[in-house]
């Protein structure tokens, strides 16, 4: 170590670290470079290409330290360093040496060049199927494209197909997306008119206009491929609904609660990695037989004043209207008109009974109904249509399920028996979609029209499966988290990480009368479970309260605050929103007290009352702002962020952005969390830097004033539409501020960031042995990731039921300087972190909090809570 | 439900004429920040749609209606912080110096349809290159 201290300076971004004795020297180039390298060689089996040195030759100027300088002399010119307050002897006994020449050699660190590959190699290999299939050939002349127009314009899609059909001698195969129209032959006329009639004897002008040609090397081209499919799956008599086609004859009935399910399929066509491939996913959609009609009857009958009680039924609502298959949302009732009114339509007025009639052959039956109105989207309003709309009840069909099913526990497990599938079972539904398609005669058609033909069989890759991770009890005990990533287990041999030194002294517990027995035993259950965990808790102050009433358990909390308790739980009777939204109110924003709400049936539940008391322990271990597990990190000073947003279910133009970002897990295992309020309006975070600000300062206090050297941010919420967005306005923005702020604080370089979108909505899955869910730490980097992208799939959590789904990682922003093997595991460990759940999550734990939080605060507390809790999991 | 429409638009801070629908603001900013290269705008440090001209600058860092995400912080009582002894680790990645992946460079040099990105012209353009990097591929 003094040999390596005295042979030139620490690299600055190490200078942050604690312990020196580890910290990897900079040589300077007079001093054996080679030996430096020589050493992380050793470290790094993988031939990564090393950063490249510059030597530059400079005499000294007074003006080097606002450059990256790295020389030792320089950092006299530095104002106040961390580095400088940490000069050993060794530095200045070289630094003088150095000085006494009058040139010297500068290493002038550019980045460290390009790697090759973003394939990593650790790991177990293994052999995996996925629900893609390989286009064995597609068309490979050029396509023309035209674009059409209808005079006077038709509004179904599908009509305006069917008057191109008649026209098919004079396109000859073509292709039709509703504007575009792509032939595979030209047209003899840049500008061709057709005149037409309708099946009713209207008479319809149609434009057809050159537009281009498109080669089959060009993004374009993916869109024909989807389309050719897209003709091919018509033949297979689906329905197309919202985006994809779904089987309506196969339709699932659940009667007793108004609900069909209509089994379907998602595909796309896109560029992957090497190949062209086609994803095909199983989907369901849930389809309520009810109208808006029928909501309103029930209305009439049940409520005393059923304009009220309609509009709170139906405002907000998202509706079908099955005649156009479009959706629109219910923004107001009209109870003032009906069907009978007239409006203005082509300059004629026209009732909506005949509207409906003449345009779609739909009777309205009954002429009383009051009219829904729904403002347009601002999709269509751009388009240029009017910005009301006006639709019937009786005509449209509520979509989605509403929060009281969601809440129907019978009617989520009827319809998770049909819609969860096994592996296996998904394999087959995916062989016979496969079947289907090739054998049905109109979709083979007019796949070998275009010359497409699709493979058979699911595209095989392969997978690495990392190892299981260790993850450290008390005393830094370490166990292996076994293969299935669970380690419930071990918490009664090992007890956690860290527990308050004193344990649970001052609490209370507040209950009704009627529970005090299951109180008194859960309490109990409670002290031996966390005793077998080592965390000592004391008995708690009761409170019992007459009755249940919120007002009551609030004026309870209050007094029990005034003890300045550390925690207080509350036995409740059943789960009421409003209860538990005040008890939380309560003790995040007035009071900064950590609260912990159990229901009766979980406390009084005898059986498995062992099992949840631990669990129960664990979690108030957390909220106090101990950790019950950590895991070994090989990296240090290291911060990790995660940022989610919810959106207000109380005012819907609100959202609320959390940010939790781990203190350097090596040596310190709390994590920092921040709630800022944001406009529902914007997908992109605006205020990310402010919370990252707060962050960092707090690392900055918990570690000595020094800031994180890597910064490794994973952001969840975003669609893969606003990917390029989020690196322009987010990115971008993040890393400017980092390098002002660490220049600010007088380090020399900025941190090491990597900017990581994490998308759990993915219609991409694996499977493993030809039906079997690949077991937890499944890497795929190859085959089905995206070209463009510098992105892994990994399958971190372990599933009882139906098929797991990969959460998939995308670098957007990089100069971490880790291999992608190292960003892999980093990721694979960073999901083992969540402390209500002691095996693996989906997305890494600071995603899985900030999401936690941001929707407690969007759902129960509506703004931001107390800034004293949050160094403590108190929204766990 | 979307109450008013009043709030629903928002006025462009770098041409007063555009009025974007509320929720297009974020990207209409982007697109309007290179066509509008020489008119400068600080952007508030609490917000990135705040985008304000110097003069007003000082005064928008006192009004902000974001002050709130730090304006509460000042008032923080000293904690002790948890600290544990490092966790061992059979290895040691703090000197890794890896490059970064650019898959620009991977998607340019095989057979792979990129995506054009960017203004139309910026399209066409690329269209054009891509014809002939294709042209290129085919040959070897």
């Amino acid at each position: 170590m003094s040999e390596d201290q005295s042979r030139g300076r620490r690299r600055p971004s190490r200078e942050q670290q604690g312990s020196g004795s580890r910290s990897p020297q900079e040589t300077l180039p007079s001093s054996a470079g080679g030996g430096d390298s020589r050493r992380r060689r050793e470290r790094e089996p993988s031939d990564e290409p090393r950063p490249s040195k510059v030597y530059k030759k400079e005499p000294i100027s007074p003006d080097r330290s606002s450059t990256s300088s790295r020389n030792e002399n320089s950092r006299k010119e530095q104002p106040s360093t961390s580095a400088g307050s940490r000069g050993g002897g060794g530095d200045s006994a070289d630094a003088g040496d150095n000085a006494s020449k009058r040139e010297r050699y500068e290493i002038v660190h550019t980045r460290p060049s390009d790697i090759q590959t973003k394939m990593g190699s650790g790991g177990a290999p293994v052999t995996l199927q996925t629900n893609y299939y390989r286009l064995l050939t597609k068309p490979t002349w050029r396509i023309f494209q035209y674009h059409v127009d209808f005079s006077p314009p038709i509004e179904l899609r599908r009509v305006r197909g069917g008057m191109l059909s008649e026209h098919r001698a004079t396109l000859g195969g073509y292709l039709y997306d509703g504007t575009k129209l792509f032939t595979s032959c030209k047209l003899s006329e840049e500008k061709t008119v057709i005149r037409a009639k309708s099946k009713f004897g209207d008479s319809y002008t149609i434009v057809i206009k050159y537009v281009g040609v498109i080669s089959m090397t060009e993004w374009q081209s993916l869109q024909i491929l989807n389309l050719i499919l897209r003709r091919a799956m018509e033949g297979l008599k689906l329905q197309l609904v919202g985006r994809n086609f779904y089987d309506a004859l196969a339709k699932i009935d659940l009667r007793e609660y108004r609900l069909q399910l209509w089994p379907g399929y998602q595909t796309s066509i896109r560029q992957h990695e090497k190949d062209i491939l086609l994803c095909a996913e199983i989907a369901h959609k849930v389809m309520r037989t009810e109208t808006v009609y029928d909501i309103l009857k029930r209305c009439t009958e049940t409520a005393r004043d059923f304009e009220e009680e309609f509009r709170r039924n139906v405002l907000g609502l998202t509706v079908l209207t099955d005649y156009n298959n479009k959706t629109y949302r219910i923004n107001d009732v009209d109870f003032s008109k009906n069907p009978t009114k007239t409006f203005k339509c082509k300059e004629k007025e026209v009732s909506f009974i005949d509207y409906y009639y003449q345009k779609y052959h739909i009777r309205i039956r009954d002429q009383k109904q009051p009219l829904l109105i729904s403002k347009a989207k601002d999709r269509a309003m751009r388009g240029g249509s009017s910005d009301i709309i006006i639709l019937i009840p009786e005509l449209c069909r509520p979509t989605g399920l509403t929060d009281t099913m969601r809440s129907n526990f019978q009617l989520m497990r009827a319809m998770a028996d049909h819609t969860r599938m096994n592996p296996d079972r998904r394999i087959d539904r995916l062989r016979i979609f496969n079947q289907r398609l090739q054998q049905t005669e109109a979709s083979v058609q007019v796949l070998n029209d275009w010359n497409m033909a699709l493979d058979r069989h699911l595209v095989e890759l392969n997978g690495r499966v990392l190892e299981p991770q260790r993850i450290v009890f008390s005393e830094h005990r370490k166990e292996s988290a076994g293969v299935q990533a669970d380690w419930t287990r071990y918490f009664r041999e090992n007890g956690l990480f860290t527990t308050p030194s004193r344990g649970l002294e001052r609490w209370s517990v507040i209950a009704t009368n009627r529970n005090s027995r299951e109180l008194r035993n859960f309490v109990e259950s409670l002290i031996r479970a966390a005793g077998g965990m080592q965390m000592r808790i004391s008995r708690p102050r009761e409170i019992m309260l007459y009755d249940d009433r919120n007002h009551s358990y609030i004026q309870a909390m209050e007094d029990c605050s005034r003890q300045d308790p550390q925690l207080i739980l509350c036995l409740v009777p059943n789960n009421n929103a409003e209860r538990y939204s005040s008890i939380k109110k309560k003790g995040c924003l007035e009071r900064a007290i950590p609260t912990q709400v159990i229901t009766q049936k979980s406390a009084g539940n005898q059986r498995g009352l062992m099992s949840i008391a631990t669990k129960v322990a664990i979690q108030i271990n957390c909220k106090l702002g101990y950790t019950p597990w950590m895991i070994d990190l090989p990296l240090s000073g290291l911060m990790t962020i995660g940022y989610d947003v919810a959106k207000s279910t109380r005012d819907r133009s609100k959202a609320f952005g959390a940010l939790v970002a781990s203190m350097d897990m090596k040596t310190n295992a709390t994590f920092y969390s921040t709630v800022a309020e944001c406009s529902s309006h914007d997908v992109l975070a605006n205020s990310l830097w402010p919370m990252m600000t707060k962050a960092l300062r707090q690392y900055r206090r918990e570690h000595e004033n020094k800031l994180p050297t890597r910064i490794l941010f994973y952001r969840d919420g975003v669609g893969e539409g606003s990917l390029r967005q989020v690196y322009e306005h987010e990115v971008k923005d993040v890393v400017e501020k980092l390098d002002q702020e660490y220049k600010r604080c007088g380090s020399e370089k900025p941190p090491m960031f990597a900017y990581v979108v994490v998308s759990k909505s993915i219609n991409t899955r694996f499977f493993m042995n030809r039906g079997q869910n690949p077991t937890p730490g499944t890497i795929v980097d190859d085959v089905v990731t995206l070209p463009e992208r510098y992105d892994f799939f990994l399958v971190s959590q372990s599933v009882r039921q139906g098929t797991v789904s990969p959460t998939s990682y995308n670098i957007v922003y990089s100069n971490i300087r880790l291999t992608p093997d190292q960003m892999q595991l980093l990721t694979y460990k960073m999901t083992h972190l969540y402390y209500n759940w002691s095996g693996t999550t989906r997305v890494p734990a600071v995603c899985q909090y900030a999401k936690k939080l941001a929707t407690l605060v969007a759902t129960s507390l509506y703004q931001p809570p107390q800034n004293a809790l949050e160094k403590k999991l108190y929204y766990l | 439900m979307e109450k008013n429409t009043g709030e629903d638009f928002a006025t462009c801070p770098y041409d007063n004429a555009h009025r974007v629908l509320r929720s297009r603001l974020q990207l209409h900013l982007i697109k309007c920040r290179l066509n509008h290269p020489h008119v400068e705008l600080q952007k508030c440090p609490l917000n990135q749609l705040h985008l304000v001209p110097e003069a007003e600058f000082e005064r928008h860092l006192m009004s902000c209606p974001d002050r709130k995400i730090i304006a509460h912080y000042k008032y923080v009582d000293e904690m002790k912080f948890l600290k544990h002894d490092p966790i061992e680790s059979e290895e040691n990645w703090d000197d890794t110096e890896s490059g970064n992946y650019n898959p620009e460079t991977y998607a340019r040099s095989n057979q792979i349809i990129r995506k054009p990105v960017g203004p139309p012209s910026k399209r066409k353009a690329f269209r054009h290159e891509e014809e002939e990097r294709w042209q290129q591929l085919n040959r070897l």
